[in-house]
This record gives C-alpha cells, sequence and structure tokens, in this order.
C-alpha cells in the first residue's frame, strides 16, 4: 500500500511556533501528515499509563486516522500523492464500500469490492455524484430505525434534512462476505455450521502490520447559498429518499433523487484493533457546527450550522412530525451538552495547524476531533466479549457527536450517548442466544435482509 | 376560551387514544388528541435519571410528577397542589386514607392498590410488556358458571384484531406455546417475532412441576408473550436483559404507546395537544356530545394557563378506567343528570383490579437459579386459569419473576443491609448474621441467587355485579390543582374472589416447599399496618398487591339498562360518544388486560373510521372497470362489503348477487378467470392484480392506489357480445376492518 | 505515606473482601472512589472521616489482614459495633455494594437513616448486583438470551471464590 508522509517546513519555522511550544507538543513526537492508516494505538507511556496519557495516545490516533482516511484518493482508491487539503477531492474512505451496497434488499451477494454502486431507479439519468440515504436517525426504509428512540433528524438553518451514510474498509467488507453475513439465511447458516461461530470483525495488530475493522459514518449537509464552500470537505451527491408509505418503517415520503453538492459536518471512525477489541470509536465535526452548553449564550458567536443566536426555540428538541424531508422544517437549534476537553481543544489546535501547513485554505483545519473513546479494561482477544465487563470500561464513559447523536447528548447512563453502550445493543438477525445474537459492536447485520427462501421468516 | 376542531376528539394520549389516532389518521381522518400530561419527551434521559435516583423504585418512578415520602417537605408536590396527579405506591406508604397525600380518596374498606400514568404514552411506559389474550371462557363467565357478567362479544370477535394488535405492539412468542385453554389462532399464524428464552428461575420450575397438577388441574410452565423485541422489529433494540420493564426500559426494546402515537403524528393528520386536561363533556339537547372542554397548564403545580372546548364529529374517551368515568361523572348536567354516559347508573362502578398474591422463597441450598437477570418476567403457569372451579372461586394466573426478592422485600437492599447490620428483617438472614469481607460476599452471593417469587393475577368478581362494591365516584370534597374533583375510590373484594386468593395461598405453598422443595418466605401472617392491601378472610390474613390493572367502569354490553358501551364501544346514550381502553371489560379474566384494550382500540377504530370514511359505490354490469374514488393506503385493512342490487353477465347466468353464478366459471379473458361468472371483482390502481371479492371481502394489503371494480365477464368480447348484454348494477360499500 | 484516595480505598477492600484493583483500577474513568470521598465527607463530617481513615491507616501500618482491620473497625465482641467509625464503615460498604448512602448518624443537617442515591453512576456500578453474579436493574451489558444460561462465576465478577477456594465452578 502506497503511503505518502508528509512532513511540514523547518521546526522552527513561525509558522508553527504557537503549535509547537505548548507543554503537550513539546513532550511528544510531532504529529505527521501521513496516509498511513496506524495499525493501533501508540502508547507513549509504558510502564504505568494513565487515563489522561492514554485518552492522548488515542485521540492522537484519532487524528492520524482522520488525516489518513481523508487523504486524497486515487480513482482506485489509494492514497493519491497529496498532500491532504492541498485540493478539496475525493477522500480514501469515500471508496470504501456503502452499507446499502452490502445489505441488498432480497439478501443478494454484494457486488464485488470494486465494482461501482448500484443506483436506485429515480437516481438514473442524473449527474454522477454519491449516494446519500439516510436522513440522521429517522427510521428510514432500510436503517436509522436502529439508532436509539428514533431521535429525529437534524435541519439545517434552510429547513433542509442531513443525511448520512455508512461505509466499511475492505477488511470488514471481506469479513462480512466471507462469513455470508449479508443476508439472513447467510447469517443463520453461518452460525449453524459451528457451535463456535460468532460475529468477530478482523482486529488491526502492529506486531502483524494488518489492518483490521474500519467502519465510517459521516453526515452531510446539502450546501446552498448561505454556506461558504470553501469552508468544507463537499462531494456531489445523489440525495436519494427511499419511497415509503408504512408509518411502521418510517415516515411516509415519496421517492425521490436530487443532485445536490453537499459539505461534510460529521465523521465517525471506528476501528477495531488488538488493544481496543471493543474498538476505538473517533469523532469529527465541522467546526461551525453547534455552540457549547455551558458557552453563555450572548457569547456565542457564529455563525453557526445549527444554532441560531436569535432563534428563541428550545435547544435540542428534534422538529416535530411528521419528518419529511421533502418539506422545509424548522431548523434545529442545537448546542453541544458535554464540552470539548482541553487537552481536546488543544491536540485539535496542533492538528489544524499542521493541516494548514499543507495549505493555509485546508478544508480539513475546519474540522474538530470531539473525542475518542476507547475500552479502558479491554477484551482479551477480539473473538469473544468479555464475560463479566462486555463494554471494558468505556473512556469517557459518554460520548456524542452533535451531528450524528444530536437529541441523546447527556451523561446518563444508557439513555445518553456512550458508542459502545448503545453499539453493544447492536444485533444480527439470528437472535437464538448470545453466541448468535452479538454482532461485534455493529448495527450494520440488522440490516440483512432475507432471499426469501422456503423455511425462512422474512 | 379557545376552540380547537377536528373530526375526531381524543382524550388520552396511552395505549388505546394512541392505537385509535394512528387508524384514524392512517384514513385521512383529522384528529385532535387531549393528553393531561407532559409530551413525549426527545429522549429518555429524564425519565431514566429520575429512575436511577430514586430511592423508591416504584412503577411510577421515573415519570411525573414527583412521588416521595416525605409529604410535608413537598408541600407543591400534594395532589391538591397538582394539575395531572395520579396515585402513587407512595401514596399507599404514606397513608391510602389520608386525601392530604393520597390522590385517591380511599373509603375503603379495602385499599385499592393500582397505579397509573398521565403522560404521553401513558401507563404503557411502565407495564411489563406483556401480551397475553383472553380465554374464551373468560368472555362467558355468567353462562359458563353462574357468576360476573358476559361479553357480549366472544374470543373469536377479537381473532384478527388480537392479530392486529400483536403486530402493532411486536408481540414476541410461538403459537405452539400459546394455544392452551381453547385460544385458536388464524391457520399459519406467525407471531412478529419469535419467544424470548426462558430464564434459569423459569426452567427450575418446569423441570419441578412436570408431570405435576394442583386441584386436578395439569401445573404447566408458559412462556410469556411479551411486547419486547426479541429480534430487531420496527427500529427498535433487541432486549439486553435489563430486568428493568417496570419501571421503564432503557432502551426501548420493551414497546409503549409512544410508539404509536409517533406513527399517529406521521400520518400528518394528528395533533396532541399536552398538559391539557379535559374538564367536562358537553351534551347537547339531543344526547350528542357537543364538545369536550378542557384547562391548560404550563408547570405541574403551576396555575391554569389557558382553557378551551375541543368540538369534533366524534369523540372518544381513552382516560383509563379511573379517569375516563371521573370526567364523565364530572360532567353531569341537566341534559344528562346522572353523569354524561351514564342512564344505566354503571358508570364508575365494578372497578376491579387484578389483586395479587405474592409468594416467595429461596430455592434449596446449592439450588442456584441467578434471579435479577432478563426481562422481569418470562414465563408464567398459565394451566388454571380456567375450570369448574370458577363456579365457586376466582380464577388466577401465575406470573413466575425473575428479579428475585425486589417485589417481596426491595432486595437487594434488605439482604444487603441486614446482612451488614446482623438484622433479619428480610427474612434471609434468619441468624442474624453480621458480616464482611469475603464471607460478606459469599453469603449474600448465596442469598441472592436463590430468590424467586412468583405472583398469582386474581379474577376479580363482584358478588352483585348491578350493585358493585367497588366503584369509583367524583369527591365531593377533594380537588386538584385546577379543582376538578378527585376519584373517590370504594373498594370490597367479594368472597368470590378472597376464596381464590385462598386457593392461590395453599398452591403457592405447595409449589414452592413440596414441588420446588425450597423454603418459602412468604408472610403469611401479613399486618394491615405494613400491607395496605389487606383483609381477613376465613380467619386468615391476606395481604394483596396491585397489579396496575384498572378495568369495567363502563362496561360493555347487549343491554343499555345493565352496560355503558354497546359491542362497538359506543356510549348507548350518546351516539357520537365512544369510550376505550379497560373500562369497557364486563369482565377481566386472568389476563393481563393490555393486548385486549390494543384489539379492542383497533376494533372501535374501524367503526369510526367507517362513520367517517365508508364509501357507497354501485357498479354497473355493462361497464368494465369502474374507479370507485376511494384510495387505498396499502396500510390500513380495508373490506368491500355487498350491500344490495343484482346484476347478470349472461342471460344464462341470470341476476345474481356478488358471489356470482357458481355453475359457470369465467375463462381466460375474462375479468378474474377461474372465479364464478358474474361475481365481484377488484383491482388496485389500473394496473393491479384482479382478486376475488364476492359478497364480502378483505382487500390484499400492500397495495396503494385507487380500488377498481368490475363484474366477471368476458372483457373483450372474447366468447361473444361481452358485457353488452349485462344487466343491473350492484351497491357495495368500501368500509375499514378485518374480517 | 497513602494519600486519602489510597486509604479510602483500602478501607474499602478491607471492609467487602473484594479487591482494590477491582474497586479502583489503575485506569479508571469514572472514578468512584473520588466521587465516594467527595459525597461522605460533609456526610461523616471531616473530623470523623480523617479519624476513620487514620484508623485504617494506623491498622496498616500494624500489619493486621483486611480481615483483622475489618473486624476491629466494625465489630465489639462479636457483634457490630456502635461507634461512629463502624456506622460510617457500614453506610461506606452499602454505598459501594448499592450505590445508596445510608446516613449512618446524625451530622449537621443530615439525620441518621435518611438514605439517597449517590449517583446514577454510582448505582451503574454498584457491586450488590455483580455479588448476584447479575447486573443492576436498569443497565445490562450483556446480549440477548444471556439469561438462559449459567452467568460467569462470582470469583469472575468479585475475585471472591464461591466457596471459599480459588477456581470454585459457581
Amino acid at each position: 500500500m502506497k503511503k505518502e508522509v508528509y512532513r511540514p517546513g523547518p521546526r522552527f519555522g513561525c509558522a508553527l511556533c504557537g503549535a509547537l511550544l505548548s507543554p503537550l507538543a513539546l513532550a511528544l513526537a510531532p504529529p505527521d501528515l501521513s496516509s498511513h492508516i496506524p495499525y493501533d494505538v501508540a502508547v507513549t507511556a509504558p510502564p504505568t499509563p494513565t487515563l489522561e496519557s492514554l485518552q492522548r495516545d488515542f485521540d492522537v490516533l484519532s487524528w492520524q486516522t482522520f488525516i489518513a482516511l481523508n487523504w486524497p484518493a486515487q480513482a482506485d482508491g489509494s492514497p493519491g500523492t497529496g498532500p491532504i487539503g492541498k485540493e478539496d477531492g475525493p477522500t480514501v474512505w469515500e471508496s470504501w464500500k456503502e452499507s446499502y451496497q452490502i445489505f441488498r434488499a432480497k439478501g443478494e451477494k454484494p457486488l464485488a469490492w470494486e465494482a461501482p454502486a448500484i443506483l436506485p431507479k429515480p437516481c438514473e439519468g442524473l449527474k454522477s455524484g454519491r449516494l446519500l440515504q439516510q436522513m440522521g436517525k429517522v427510521a428510514g426504509v432500510l436503517d436509522e430505525f436502529i439508532q436509539p428512540f428514533q431521535s429525529g433528524p437534524l435541519v439545517d438553518q434552510s429547513g433542509t434534512y442531513t443525511r448520512n451514510e455508512i461505509v466499511v474498509n475492505r477488511p470488514m467488507f471481506n469479513d462480512i462476505v466471507d462469513k455470508g453475513l449479508y443476508s439472513v439465511q447467510g447469517q443463520q447458516a453461518y452460525f449453524a455450521a459451528s457451535p463456535n461461530n460468532r460475529v468477530a470483525f478482523s482486529c488491526s495488530s502492529n506486531p502483524h502490520q494488518k489492518l483490521g475493522a474500519i467502519m465510517v459514518k459521516a453526515s452531510w449537509k446539502v450546501l446552498d447559498g448561505n454556506d461558504q464552500r470553501s469552508r468544507f470537505h463537499t462531494v456531489d451527491a445523489l440525495v436519494y429518499t427511499p419511497g415509503n408509505s408504512d408509518p411502521t418503517h418510517g415516515p411516509i415520503v415519496e421517492e425521490s433523487c436530487k443532485a445536490e453538492a453537499v459539505g461534510l459536518v460529521g465523521l465517525h471512525i471506528v476501528h477495531k484493533t488488538a488493544l481496543a477489541p471493543q474498538w476505538v470509536w473517533s469523532t469529527f465535526e465541522h467546526v461551525d457546527n453547534v455552540p457549547e452548553k455551558t458557552t453563555p449564550p450572548e457569547q456565542r458567536k457564529g455563525p453557526y450550522l445549527f444554532y441560531n443566536a436569535a432563534s428563541p426555540a428550545k435547544v435540542n428538541e428534534p422538529p416535530p412530525r411528521p419528518w419529511n424531508p421533502a418539506v422545509k422544517a424548522t431548523p434545529s437549534q442545537i448546542v453541544r451538552e458535554i464540552p470539548l476537553t482541553e487537552a481536546a481543544k488543544a491536540l485539535n489546535s496542533t492538528y489544524q495547524a499542521l493541516l494548514r501547513t499543507a495549505n493555509p485554505q485546508s478544508v480539513w483545519a475546519n474540522y474538530q476531533m470531539i473525542d475518542t473513546q476507547w475500552p479502558a479494561d479491554p477484551a482479551p482477544d477480539c473473538e469473544t466479549p468479555s464475560p463479566t465487563n462486555p463494554l471494558g470500561s468505556p473512556a469517557p464513559t459518554f460520548l456524542a457527536n452533535a451531528t450524528l447523536e444530536t437529541f441523546i447528548q447527556g451523561t446518563v447512563p444508557q439513555a445518553s450517548s456512550s458508542c459502545m453502550d448503545c453499539h453493544n445493543n447492536a444485533t444480527t438477525r439470528v437472535t437464538q442466544n448470545p453466541r448468535t445474537t452479538f454482532a461485534d459492536f455493529t448495527y450494520l447485520l440488522e440490516r440483512a435482509q432475507s432471499t426469501g427462501a422456503a423455511g425462512s421468516k422474512p | 376560551m379557545s376552540t380547537e376542531q377536528a373530526d375526531v376528539v381524543i382524550v388520552g394520549a396511552g395505549l388505546a387514544g394512541s392505537i385509535i389516532a394512528y387508524q384514524l389518521g392512517l384514513a385521512g381522518i383529522k384528529v385532535l388528541v387531549l393528553e393531561s400530561g407532559p409530551s413525549i419527551p426527545a429522549n429518555r434521559t429524564q425519565y431514566m435519571e429520575r429512575f436511577y435516583n430514586a430511592t423508591l423504585k416504584t412503577p411510577e418512578s421515573p415519570y411525573p410528577p414527583a412521588s416521595n415520602l416525605q409529604p410535608p417537605l413537598y408541600p407543591q408536590l400534594q395532589p391538591a397542589q397538582q394539575n395531572a396527579p395520579r396515585p402513587t405506591i407512595a401514596d399507599l406508604i404514606n397513608g391510602w386514607k389520608e386525601p392530604a397525600t393520597s390522590y385517591l380518596v380511599q373509603k375503603g374498606p379495602e385499599a385499592f392498590t393500582s397505579t397509573y400514568e398521565r403522560v404521553g404514552g401513558g401507563t404503557t411506559w411502565h407495564w411489563v410488556a406483556t401480551c397475553l389474550r383472553m380465554l374464551p371462557n373468560d368472555f362467558r363467565l355468567k353462562s359458563l358458571y353462574g357468576v360476573g357478567v358476559d361479553w357480549p362479544i366472544g374470543y373469536q370477535d377479537l381473532q384478527s384484531a388480537y392479530c392486529r394488535a400483536e403486530a402493532e405492539i411486536g408481540v414476541a412468542a410461538d403459537v405452539g406455546d400459546q394455544d392452551y385453554l381453547g385460544m385458536t389462532f388464524p391457520e399459519d399464524y406467525q407471531f412478529p417475532m419469535h419467544s424470548i428464552p426462558l430464564s434459569l428461575v423459569d426452567q427450575r420450575f418446569v423441570s419441578a412441576l412436570k408431570g405435576r397438577s394442583f386441584a386436578g388441574m395439569p401445573l404447566r410452565v408458559s412462556p410469556t408473550p411479551a411486547g419486547r423485541n426479541s429480534e430487531p422489529y420496527a427500529g427498535r433494540r433487541v432486549c439486553a436483559g435489563n430486568t428493568n420493564c417496570t419501571p421503564i426500559c432503557p432502551i426501548q426494546a420493551k414497546y409503549d404507546a409512544t410508539v404509536t402515537l409517533n406513527k399517529a403524528l406521521e400520518t400528518g393528520n394528528v395533533r396532541v395537544l399536552y398538559q391539557t386536561v379535559a374538564s367536562k363533556v358537553r351534551v347537547d339537547g339531543k344526547s350528542n356530545i357537543s364538545g369536550i372542554e378542557f384547562i391548560q397548564y404550563q408547570l405541574g403545580d403551576g396555575p391554569p394557563t389557558a382553557n378551551g372546548v375541543a368540538l369534533g364529529q366524534r369523540y372518544v374517551i381513552a382516560a383509563h378506567a379511573i379517569e375516563t368515568p371521573k370526567l364523565l361523572l364530572n360532567s353531569a348536567c341537566a341534559e344528562a343528570p346522572k353523569g354524561v354516559a351514564n342512564s344505566s347508573g354503571q358508570v364508575g362502578r365494578s372497578l376491579a383490579d387484578h389483586p395479587i398474591y405474592l409468594a416467595w422463597g429461596l430455592m434449596p441450598p446449592g439450588q442456584k437459579v441467578f434471579p435479577y437477570r432478563g426481562p422481569v418476567s418470562t414465563a408464567g403457569i398459565e394451566s388454571l386459569r380456567d375450570g369448574a372451579f370458577r363456579h365457586h372461586r376466582a380464577a388466577w394466573r401465575i406470573e413466575i419473576g425473575n428479579e428475585g426478592l425486589n417485589w417481596p422485600i426491595g432486595d437487594p437492599y434488605a439482604t444487603v443491609c441486614d446482612l451488614i447490620d446482623g438484622k433479619k428483617d428480610s427474612n434471609t438472614n434468619p441468624t442474624s448474621l453480621a458480616l464482611f469481607g469475603e464471607d460478606l460476599i459469599r453469603t449474600l452471593n448465596d442469598r441472592l441467587t436463590r430468590q424467586f417469587r412468583i405472583a398469582f393475577l386474581v379474577e376479580q368478581v363482584e358478588k352483585d355485579p348491578d350493585h358493585a362494591d367497588c366503584y369509583i365516584v367524583p369527591s365531593s370534597e377533594y380537588k386538584d390543582g385546577l379543582g376538578i374533583p378527585r376519584p373517590e375510590i370504594h373498594y370490597k373484594l367479594s368472597d368470590y374472589t378472597k376464596e381464590g386468593f385462598k386457593q392461590a395461598r395453599q398452591a403457592a405453598t405447595y409449589i414452592i416447599t413440596e414441588l420446588l422443595g425450597a423454603t418459602e418466605l412468604t408472610n403469611l401472617k401479613p399486618t394491615p399496618d405494613k400491607n395496605p392491601g389487606f383483609f381477613i378472610y376465613d380467619d386468615e390474613p391476606y395481604s394483596f398487591q396491585g397489579a396496575g390493572h384498572l378495568m369495567g367502569t363502563y362496561r360493555m354490553g347487549d343491554d343499555r339498562k345493565t352496560s355503558v358501551v354497546d359491542n362497538h364501544q359506543r356510549s348507548w346514550d350518546h351516539p357520537n360518544l365512544f369510550l376505550v381502553g379497560d373500562g369497557v371489560f364486563p369482565s377481566s379474566g386472568t389476563a393481563n388486560p393490555s393486548l385486549t384494550i390494543a384489539a379492542l382500540s383497533f376494533q372501535a377504530a374501524d367503526v369510526l373510521a367507517n362513520e367517517l370514511k365508508a364509501a357507497t359505490v354501485t357498479v354497473q354490469a355493462n361497464r368494465p372497470w369502474q374507479g370507485t374514488g376511494v384510495q387505498l393506503n396499502g396500510v390500513s385493512p380495508r373490506l368491500v362489503r355487498y350491500v344490495g342490487g343484482h346484476w347478470s353477465a349472461s342471460p344464462a347466468g341470470g341476476m345474481v348477487d356478488g358471489r356470482g353464478n357458481p355453475l359457470y366459471l369465467a375463462k381466460p379473458g375474462y375479468t378474474l378467470p377461474g372465479a364464478s361468472e358474474g361475481a365481484l371483482i377488484g383491482r388496485v390502481g389500473a394496473d393491479g392484480e384482479p382478486f376475488l371479492i364476492g359478497d364480502l371481502a378483505e382487500i390484499p394489503a400492500g397495495r396503494q392506489g385507487e380500488l377498481q371494480l368490475c363484474i366477471n365477464d368476458d372483457l373483450d368480447g372474447r366468447y361473444g357480445v361481452g358485457l353488452q348484454d349485462n344487466q343491473g348494477e350492484l351497491t357495495v360499500r368500501v368500509e375499514f376492518g378485518t374480517l | 505515606m497513602s494519600t486519602e484516595r489510597e486509604n479510602f480505598v483500602g478501607l474499602s477492600s478491607a471492609l467487602l473482601g473484594i479487591g482494590k484493583a477491582l474497586l479502583a483500577p489503575s485506569i479508571d474513568p469514572i472514578d468512584l472512589p473520588s466521587q465516594f470521598l467527595a459525597y461522605i465527607r460533609p456526610k461523616l463530617t471531616e473530623a470523623q472521616l480523617n479519624d476513620l481513615l487514620s484508623q485504617y491507616a494506623s491498622l496498616v501500618a500494624d500489619q493486621q489482614s483486611p480481615q483483622q482491620i475489618a473486624r476491629a473497625l466494625l465489630m465489639s465482641n462479636g457483634q457490630p459495633a456502635a461507634t461512629p467509625a463502624a456506622k460510617a464503615c457500614r453506610s461506606i460498604m452499602k454505598m459501594w455494594l448499592l450505590g445508596v448512602w445510608y446516613q449512618p448518624y446524625d451530622a449537621s443537617s443530615f439525620k441518621a437513616g435518611q438514605q439517597w442515591v449517590v449517583s446514577d453512576l454510582a448505582y451503574q456500578q454498584s457491586w450488590a448486583w455483580k455479588v448476584a453474579q447479575a447486573h443492576p436493574m436498569g443497565y445490562s451489558q450483556f446480549h440477548f438470551g444471556y439469561w438462559n444460561e449459567t452467568p460467569p462465576s462470582l470469583e469472575a465478577f468479585t475475585g471472591v471464590p464461591a466457596k471459599g477456594q480459588q477456581g470454585a465452578s459457581s
């Protein structure tokens, strides 16, 4: 795998003075602009790491991964020369397999990794673009039910719904296809084949220099006249709304597809590693998204993408139903419940400055890491959940992305967003017992459809 | 005073109100729901936080208004200061006869011990989610056993409604486990989700009860059908065994009515006004309901902020079995001097719970059953719910609990404190050991892992159903924060019910001591000071718990003199008024009532939808496919019903009705080959596949578009003159409902 | 010289028989010991808390085993002692096991017998449920159907073997 490492100009160049002289930066090796996806966290303070030192190590892992995944890609998806941000363009992760291409309507086997995406009919004939179909945590036809409590769509200041998508990398794609997990019948066969078969995606490993499973969830906002396009990573998308007439499956909407330019506002990166078999949960947002709740209202300098200082609306409430993306909705009024830590802010400054060395106008410098959740008491291996502490003591205890867990932010156990707590509830379509039920922290396997083969329940 | 208008006004956003609002919204009917409590929150954090921080984790503990055991410290929380108060377990502990602190003004002689919620989504927020159907014989207590009151409908009348309820709620069960005591299911019926695995506690009962019986009836453990996800369903998560169904499922794997209410809102035809308390039902000179007055508030203990009247063509009161009669009786006026809908005098009468006989114990040493795991209950002993004994004593079902001794003694708290303090209040520490260190851990483990409890849900039957001993009337003295008279409860269990308790105690001791070989810890000599639910029967003291079921207070029947609503749940007195929920149950059986509430709500919704939106059309014999103008959404079940007229497809076939002439079968090229010539045929949309209607048929589900009708004949004139010699027309109704 | 937190963890461990590493793991995102210390300080009074922790520290310095330390603090002639320190210890034990604070004696505005849930996380992490080989009602990390299977052993949950031997099967 070709990788590019970009080194900033001479260390003592004034552009870097501020970042490098911060105490944290002086204590550690400088971060790199590199297209290499780290295999695992680099623990910097053995033999006695602390909670704080490990948090920083995982945060560095998050940023390095963010940079590598957003590295400009060549046509085949491999990283190009870069450096990242010199020009905005398709990223490495955008070449990965979309969830709807894996879990198909009749449980058909997914096409090969390199095969282009199959577009829904209404999108054919429109100018080419990336298909986006999910609407935040609205229960859509295929998915997004699976998020907790059908909490609601995120609506921008123009009244338009944000859209999400999920992709997985090739190792995770292979895990799914090789074990037949893309259909209900495939899952049933897999679990029946051996009493030891369980869902366990592959771990990345430093000793073995091997990349394991990574899944990415992105949230996008439709760019309109009010947006400064140059501040976003942008993509030409096909914003597709599947038709639905049954409220059991979600809002009643007509099928539609529209070519729109969209800007990235949120990015989840979830990576299963040998030192974190409960996965590493990294999340990023556009810096303009929302103010923090702890900032007094009069100091909330905008402009924000999902908050309007002049609006009297109650914060963090979903819009009233019905939730129909074809109809302009009340703009969401969102604040961040849990403020960024000082450590996170400092690291963000460091990396944003680093990104600007490649291009002072780098769109990527307009993104910030919110936090990284990692297991403080990790499972002993990559195959089986820990018997008495399946979550592995998530650090921090709660984590939410304001664009993806908008309405469930907070610090109440089980009810507020914690990546691992919620994803631990994910299941397969074969809920016979704990072994067959456990889906290794991804809700994707619930999207498997039935082939309709005899003897199966739909 | 403001005015709100809709086609249908519904009071109550609980299970019944939500289902009806949803069905009517799907049918294109405009609905306004008035809900006394606060709205469905954006997430569960506030409710969960309240739960975590409550030292008294009762069913109500997550929900507003907050309950507490130190009333003097919280004067603003007392019922007279609250705008939408409701009964709580704390009320019972603080003094069930104290109206200063108890929302229900209880006159006794026995305490009514069940509670409910007044919030968007209603009491299903805190139900266990048991979804049992009533038994066929439950509907015929009087005819079969000479006690109680017969329903005007039977089990089969509810068959398709039960299936619809099971789909809406999402019930996990296997038919093979549920077809006992006369219950039947449609051929090839499958519950929406497979059954939930039994717990280790259940398994112990299964092996101990194998081949055993009580009072001549087999003791059999059955998995309990539950409104709880055993698979990903309708966008909700799968049960993770939080063992917290009551009071709140942290992850909404358990169904609650907010699911249906949200779907109702998605139709775009339903509005809900929260913190809007229905205060009075207006009746006009023609005995029609002419409006429902309401009072609105913002703060639970604040002043009223607005008032108004809601106007509709039809009115539905779905406020549960105490608030509904309270509203009706509070609305007495010149046009309805005994209270709205109360010419029979039965409104508020026959208030029934399933009073519970609770029994508990410790499995023998070394026999761990590992409670506190899984849903609160996964199985029960259902095989004793019916039999000849019902001539003489109340029937019951037995719920097996997975939460150890949490309910009977408040464990693990009680045992932990006993083992540390050297006390024996819990009865699990008979020698008052005071422990620490590893000894404490091992002993605590030993005690907790052997705990179990069973609950007998006893059918409550009035001695004289037309002159009930259990009833609610509005209090003439005590009001809530809005000045609305609170419910005054009179409650006295009949000897028939108490004899059921006596048998329950015997069965419990038999099962626990002889079959399980366990130590029974049930308090066989309860005292009224520690047990609000208390009575003495046959010289023995009994305590009872509330099941959280309230039923019977506006019963359905076929005689307007002795019932409040007819078999359509329509008030006898006021044709545009429907009363729904389990207040309509003339007898309660032993099943938890919610599934039956849901089924009946689907039926009431069909009646209402037909009254407002059924279409009558005529179909000509001599024309091909004719549009009806009826647009189908593919979701609401629809029927096509022959009403009248005759037509002919051929002179030889003669004049026939919708069934056509079975002597002549349609040939290829006909509207529907293979079906009778002259039969009524339908299709949905111009390219829909034709289906046979005959005189009555369900329109196949999932098809959207306009309903079109046609006679079954040679459409293209392939064999002769085709439609030209046809005569006559049929009149047909397109309705809502299932067969 | 141990810190206050270290003494509190050591005391708790001795009283409960649950290892220090379990009560206060080295990498601990929740850090109940610090939360608990802050919570009980006003409820025991600063003076009583310091006194209790000093007593503990002395017993440790005297090379007493955890068992001996617990007995010395809790019991008197084989019965639960009625000293403030003993009462405080019993409340501390209940706090770890249940996440609930039972006020041991009158102290400023707090009255003996009052009880409060310390916090939602204290409830979530409380130990009585692990001792039951289960989970707190309302907080399960396990997967569908787990209740149909035998749980991991007491030792796996708490480090305490069920029958007084390592590796006891239940």
